[in-house]
């Protein structure tokens, strides 16, 4: 298990910048066997040389907008791509994935989601309405297999031991429902490990399905 | 990752033929098997050999005992004790998948615990009340049920391999469990799998 490095496109995020996101955040109050098993997957890890990351700060990462960092990026830029992704996600349905298992990775603990099809459809769609709007240069970020971290590797670490850990936790699946996707102004701290967003307004939420409702 | 052969002293066996009971998965399960121990072939990892479909099983539970050393009524007695009390465990579909990397092996999942569990319970004491109290060992733990895709026969370093056999997205395999197998195991480190004799095909009871 070697450290984690935060991204900005294909090269390192700045330090200090802010980066546009689009995120699916889970809501542990409505799926609450994610919580549980979100908990005991921390619990099993809890002293390796991992930062956990925070339950309200759980996030599936479908897009990030690479080509400009918060500073530079307007209210009214992020408003276009909002209405964009409104209207192109009105017709997507919600549905529901399985979180689990949960893998040892190269740089930390991640959940496998399953089935990928829905998922990366939604993604592929995201991408497709922030290329449109802000133009190829803005998602050049390789999402690579859409999953949901649980820690972030701080130091060297022995996954296979880590994993041994994982097993233990069961049930080692829950029910996750996919239904909306939040667009967010998002912090890396590279030293604490840590990935943060200051409180976004509702207007930053976008369900999907609303053409359907 | 280290040799699962050498993993303890006791990780060798002395001897062959040990009984076991096992689930063996079909093709579906086989399927994805191999996606991942394609993808380990072609990242060139070495020491981790794939285990042959047919090898392939989730071990229910180890008898401490050799066939050899089965006297016939006793082999008619485990057999009969094993159909009445999995007569009692309804049949299950078990979901196969992802891939997990352990210490010793590279495994598939196996989800829910719960109907396996419940089946290894009474094979514990089918065994138990056929062949006496140190038929089975003491259970350690609940257990996790899990099918072995390759288990490492010497030091394999997977760490950077772990991220392609995330992209292996090969998605699950139902595992359709009817009934279980009295075997007869042979350890076979050089080609790095568990072989085995079929003694008795045990079918579980009807679904609950």
């Amino acid at each position: 298990m070697k450290e984690f490095i935060f991204k900005q496109g294909t090269g390192l995020w700045p330090q200090g910048e802010t980066i546009w996101h689009v995120y699916v955040l889970p809501d542990l109050a409505q799926d609450t066997a994610l919580h549980e098993l979100v908990c005991g997957c921390q619990a099993a890890l809890a002293d390796w040389p991992m930062t956990m990351v925070e339950p309200e700060l759980l996030h599936i990462t479908m897009a990030q907008i690479s080509d400009a960092q918060g500073a530079s990026t307007s209210r009214e830029e992020i408003d276009e791509l909002i209405a964009a992704l409104r209207e192109s996600l009105a017709t997507v349905d919600p549905f529901t994935v399985t979180v689990g298992s949960c893998l040892s990775y190269e740089s930390g603990a991640i959940f496998d989601l399953h089935p990928d099809g829905q998922l990366n459809q939604l993604r592929d769609t995201i991408a497709a309405t922030i290329a449109q709007v802000r133009g190829p240069a803005s998602i050049e970020y390789d999402t690579g297999v859409l999953h949901l971290t649980l820690a972030y590797a701080n130091a060297d670490a022995d996954s296979d031991a880590a994993q041994r850990r994982l097993r233990r936790v069961r049930p080692s699946h829950a029910p996750m429902t996919i239904g909306s996707v939040w667009v967010l102004e998002v912090a890396a701290d590279p030293d604490a490990k840590t990935i943060t967003w200051t409180a976004p307004n509702p207007g930053q939420q976008i369900f999907l399905g609303t053409q359907a409702s | 990752m280290k040799s699962f052969f050498t993993r303890n002293p006791n990780a060798t066996w002395a001897r062959q033929g040990l009984l076991h009971v096992y689930l063996l998965p079909g093709d579906e399960v086989a399927a994805l098997a191999a996606a991942y121990q394609n993808r380990l072939a072609e990242r060139g990892v070495t020491d981790l050999p794939p285990i042959p479909q047919r090898w392939l099983h989730i071990t229910v539970e180890k008898i401490n005992v050799h066939a050899d050393d089965l006297p016939q009524d006793s082999r008619t007695a485990l057999i009969n004790a094993l159909r009445t009390e999995l007569a009692t465990v309804p049949t299950f579909n078990a979901q196969v998948g992802p891939h997990l990397v352990g210490q010793h092996a590279v495994e598939l999942d196996v989800v829910p615990d719960e109907p396996w569990r419940v089946l290894r319970q009474a094979v514990r004491k089918a065994a138990t009340a056929a062949l006496g109290d140190n038929a089975v060992a003491p259970v350690a733990g609940p257990g996790r049920p899990h099918i072995a895709l390759a288990y490492a026969t010497g030091n394999v370093d997977l760490e950077p391999h772990l991220g392609a056999l995330n992209h292996v997205r090969a998605g699950r395999a139902e595992m359709r469990v009817e009934a279980a197998e009295l075997v007869a195991v042979r350890q076979e480190p050089d080609l790095g799998l568990y072989s085995w004799d079929p003694i008795e095909r045990i079918p579980l009871g009807p679904p609950a």
